[in-house]
């Protein structure tokens, strides 16, 4: 692909993108040190999204899906990847240019490629968290999701924030014209991202499917939501949200073990969305 | 006379609110400019992913003076009513008039409104109009609080070609100045450029690539494909649900044809499909021998440098990533045989107070073999089916597509050897799912199938989740039609009462209250909808506290056809005599009758008649009855005019009373004739039925 020309490597994606959200006044920001379902988890997305005062960062944050592991012998699917996260509060004007610019910087030019915005309405049940926005297509593939924040914590967002998720995986697999994730150059000495991965994606899948305990597992989440209740009546929002992304994160592993019933899953994405929920309110009203 | 342009820039709209917002726009937008007194021409409008637009034509550029007259109270109103009125106009008692109205003599406030410049009242229209939309779903963007199905970006409007001058308020000091500037296609023609009226508009756009018709656009994608599909002697797969859609992703569509591999082909066509719909909205094709082609075709959004190839390409890729998941997926489902996948429906809910699927499974197979019994279908053949039905709930295909489950089950049954009556067993016993959808036809087909709808129905009313007017969320309507449709349209002789009361039994619950009234509702809209007049079905209804939707029909039909004819107003009318003239009790009182009272010959002939009658009905059909019925005429008529029924010998009397008895009960038997209206006059030009002065004075006679 002509386009691509100057773009190699898996990590001269992430390296493009940081550099047009660093040049266009975005903070950038490290993931954060927990295991985390999605870049919104991030502190830097859910409490930043509260409030009135204005906020830009961009980041890598990578994203544990257990359910999706498939011990590294499917070409697409990963129990890890990586997304690069943009929020932008207030949501610029031009928010749909500065993306388009965006991809363009990583080799994405709409005189090739068919470039669409195709309704896609965010929620997050964990969160308490919603948006209206787009899936953004690139040739029939989504690249990314495009997000006005209208809800976090189950509290209204206003100014709405911008929140714009690219899969990093994905996107260096369709821009470097590679089939299989573990094939992608992870830099230009010739490292492969399986080289890096691999071995992770296999342990983890069993750990997650085969491993785990899902005993301790469940004491674990109710200990975390313990934590997390007494961190809040100290009007610790920080640290308590720190106890509700570690159980958010042990109901996704009991999930992949398939030990949770239908009924009580909705039980138990309801006690994680009541912590997220007095975590953002907690920290609102400390800070509005 | 000038021409009015609004134009609503915004970011990409979903495809399925824009038809609806164009319309919504263009008829509020007429209705405030009409409630301004500002008359119309010719009304156009469009729709893209990012823009409506409406143009009406004919506005005069200056509206003229006029006077509007405000109705008010009536006259004697009590003093608070108008001095309501008052408040509310501003004005004074000594401004209003009085005026004589259908309903009494009312005020009236006349009120002038002076000569103006239309472009004056044009700005708080548009306004307000825009302020009047509603959306199922709305937003907020950046730091301003007007909501919008996505953020509006710049509000066009020119009059008479010139930029009307205005402002809107989207809320925290942010104001969209209105302008007479568009802009093309969001990669092709970024630039802008000036409107002067609704045809420069469409052709400035066309040269920018924007087809502002989202009609044209249909057309272009829909002959487009066809020619590129012909080109490979392939046939379309039309879908209008899926062009309408396409049509709303693109504001210039550039029809393209993709491939994917032939192995890909072993996944069920239907799985292929609806991923490629779905996720992709990509048309499908047929080839000559009606197999499902590897090719497809889909709709670009823009021109590319290098003629869509860069697209295509990326566009197959996508797509054989998901069908390797499909196949993936499907070789992992067919491997197991459904029937060891009965017992996972126990880790599946149907509802959280009605069970599993797997209770579900089971309740379904204990009805179907009852149904299957009464209708003489092979009993173990429609058990074995309806023991399998649900099994591919658990397979990874219906979790990803749940609108593939029947289909995904239908195609592992072929696959792992079950009959191919089995296999569309599975299949069908979802249908119909709707009024456009075919009913299943086949005996276990159409026996599961209405097994499955009697459960489920039967289930919720049981816990009290019965539909409301605008509340339906298990879809009961549809359930119940389907209930209904499955009988009609294979003529099935059953009772659904006796289903649901089955049904109810393995549900360990009683009759469900209220589920009769709701079937009958859907019988009866079921009936009008198939031609049966509004006062045959009540006639059929009144009279038969049955389900047996067939039966009904049968009857309702009879009697429709009968009524048609001469004889039809023949037997209202002998039936509306009779009726009349029984005492009040005559249904709960005995009424002892006996060959021995017969005073007389009438008495002996109408007698007679019966006796034959009664021995003649049980073997007769409806249309047959009904003739029967309208024969009896004569001899009643003879009968009225020539004995006193109110004897004063009260055994005669009852006798004779006993007798019409006799004759009513037969009425009965084919429908409750009394809620049958007369038809038109031309059918019965002697004696219309609601005539019944001759009636009672009969009883008066000697």
């Amino acid at each position: 692909m002509q386009d691509s020309k100057k773009l190699r490597c898996y990590q001269d994606i992430i390296l493009g993108l940081q550099k047009y959200w660093g040049s266009k006044g975005c903070a950038l920001l490290q993931p954060y040190d927990m295991q985390m379902g999605a870049g919104t988890y991030h502190p830097a997305t859910v409490f930043r999204v509260l409030g009135g005062k204005p906020w830009k960062a961009a980041y890598v944050q990578q994203a544990r899906r257990p359910t999706d592991g498939r011990y590294g012998e499917n070409p697409n699917r990963l129990q890890m990847h990586h997304q690069f996260q943009v929020v932008i509060k207030p949501s610029p004007a031009n928010s749909q240019e500065l993306y388009l610019d965006s991809i363009k910087e990583i080799g994405i030019t709409p005189a090739l490629h068919d470039i669409r915005f195709v309704e896609d309405d965010w929620e997050s049940p964990t969160l308490g968290a919603s948006g209206l926005g787009w899936e953004v297509w690139c040739d029939g593939m989504e690249i990314s999701q495009f997000t006005y924040f209208q809800q976090m914590g189950g509290l209204e967002c206003s100014p709405v924030t911008l929140e714009l998720t690219y899969g990093l995986e994905r996107l260096a697999m369709y821009v470097l014209d590679v089939n299989n994730v573990y094939d992608l150059p992870y830099n230009n000495s010739g490292l492969t991202y399986g080289d890096v991965y691999l071995e992770n994606e296999k342990q983890m899948s069993a750990y997650n499917f085969e491993h785990s305990n899902p005993q301790k597992l469940f004491l674990h989440f109710n200990d975390f939501e313990e934590t997390c209740e007494e961190l809040l009546k100290k009007r610790l929002p920080i640290p308590a949200y720190e106890q509700c992304v570690l159980a958010a994160n042990t109901f996704n592993s009991l999930d992949a073990r398939g030990v949770i019933s239908p009924q009580e899953r909705q039980a138990y994405i309801g006690r994680v969305r009541n912590l997220a929920k007095a975590c953002c309110e907690t920290l609102l009203k400390a800070n509005p | 006379m000038s021409e009015l342009l609004v134009e609503l820039l915004s970011e990409e709209l979903p495809a399925n609110v824009q038809a609806a917002a164009e319309e919504q726009f263009a008829s509020i937008l007429c209705k405030e400019l009409s409630d301004a007194g500002v008359p119309m021409g010719e009304l156009h409008r469009g729709s893209t992913p990012r823009r409506l637009v409406v143009a009406i034509e004919g506005i005069p550029t200056v509206l003229p003076a006029r006077n509007i007259e405000r109705l008010g109270p009536k006259t004697n109103s009590n003093e608070k009513i108008i001095s309501a009125f008052l408040k509310a106009t501003g004005s004074q008692k000594t401004n209003l008039s009085t005026k004589n109205t259908s309903k009494g003599e009312c005020y009236v406030l006349n009120k002038v409104v002076q000569e103006r410049e239309t472009k004056q009242v044009l700005a708080v229209v548009i306004d307000k109009s825009i302020r009047e939309m509603s959306w199922k779903k709305s937003m907020r963007w950046g730091s301003t609080t007007f909501r919008w199905a996505r953020p509006l970006k710049s509000i066009s409007v020119v009059f008479d070609g010139k930029a009307v001058e205005g402002a809107f308020d989207l809320g925290n000091g942010t104001n969209l100045e209105y302008t007479n500037q568009s802009v093309g296609h969001r990669f092709l023609n970024p630039e802008s450029f000036c409107i002067t009226d609704f045809a420069q508009y469409k052709n400035e756009l066309a040269l920018r690539h924007v087809v502002i018709d989202r009609n044209e656009r249909k057309s272009i994608i829909y002959n487009d494909a066809q020619r590129i599909a012909e080109a490979q002697g392939l046939h379309l797969n039309e879908d209008n649900d899926l062009l309408e859609e396409v049509a709303g992703l693109t504001e210039w569509p550039i029809v393209l044809l993709g491939q994917f591999e032939e192995r890909f082909l072993n996944v069920p066509p239907e799985v292929i499909t609806t991923s490629m719909k779905a996720n992709q909205k990509y048309f499908s094709l047929k080839k000559e021998n009606g197999g499902l082609s590897s090719n497809f075709i889909f709709a670009a959004g823009t021109v590319t440098e290098d003629g869509g190839k860069t697209v295509v390409v990326g566009n197959e890729k996508v797509i054989s990533a998901r069908l390797s998941d499909a196949l993936f997926f499907w070789s992992k489902d067919v491997s197991v045989p459904l029937i060891d996948r009965v017992q996972n429906l126990q880790t599946l809910k149907f509802h959280n107070k009605l069970g599993s699927m797997y209770d579900k499974t089971q309740r379904v197979a204990a009805l179907s073999k009852a149904i299957a019994r009464k209708l003489g279908a092979d009993v173990s053949l429609v058990q074995h089916a309806a023991n399998l039905s649900k099994a591919d709930l658990t397979t990874s295909l219906v979790y990803e597509f749940p609108e593939l489950q029947g289909i995904v089950g239908y195609r592992c049954a072929l696959q792992q050897g079950e009959t191919p009556i089995v296999a569309e067993a599975i299949r069908s016993h979802y249908a119909p799912l709707g009024p456009s959808d075919a009913c299943p036809k086949e005996k276990t087909a159409a026996t599961i199938a209405l097994a499955d709808k009697i459960d489920t129905l039967t289930g919720f009313f049981s816990i009290g989740e019965i539909p409301s007017s605008s509340r339906d969320p298990f879809s009961l309507r549809r359930t119940a039609l389907g209930m209904v449709r499955i009988l009609l349209e294979n003529n099935i002789d059953y009772d659904l009462s006796e289903g649901i009361a089955l049904s109810s039994e393995l549900y360990s619950a009683k009759f469900p209250e209220g589920i009769d009234d709701f079937m009958r509702d859907r019988i009866r809209s079921t009936f009008l909808e198939r031609g049966l007049p509004e006062d045959v079905i009540s006639s059929v209804l009144n009279n038969d506290k049955t389900n047996n939707v067939s039966r009904l029909f049968e009857r309702g039909t009879a009697i429709r056809e009968f009524m048609k004819t001469p004889e039809g107003a023949k037997l209202l009318a002998v039936a509306t005599r009779v009726r009349k003239i029984l005492p009040k009790d005559w249904a709960t009182k005995e009424y002892a009758t006996s060959s021995k009272l017969l005073a007389s010959d009438y008495d002996v002939r109408m007698c007679g008649m019966l006796a034959k009658m009664t021995l003649q009905f049980p073997v007769l059909d409806y249309g047959a009855k009904l003739q029967r019925l309208s024969e009896t005429e004569t001899t009643v008529t003879e009968f009225f005019e020539n004995v006193r029924i109110n004897d004063d010998n009260v055994s005669i009397r009852e006798n004779r009373i006993g007798m019409l008895i006799w004759l009513q009960r037969f009425f009965d038997d084919v429908g409750d004739l009394k809620a049958i209206k007369a038809r038109a006059p031309s059918c019965d030009p002697t004696r219309p039925a609601s005539h019944s002065s001759s009636n009672t004075s009969s009883l008066d006679k000697n």
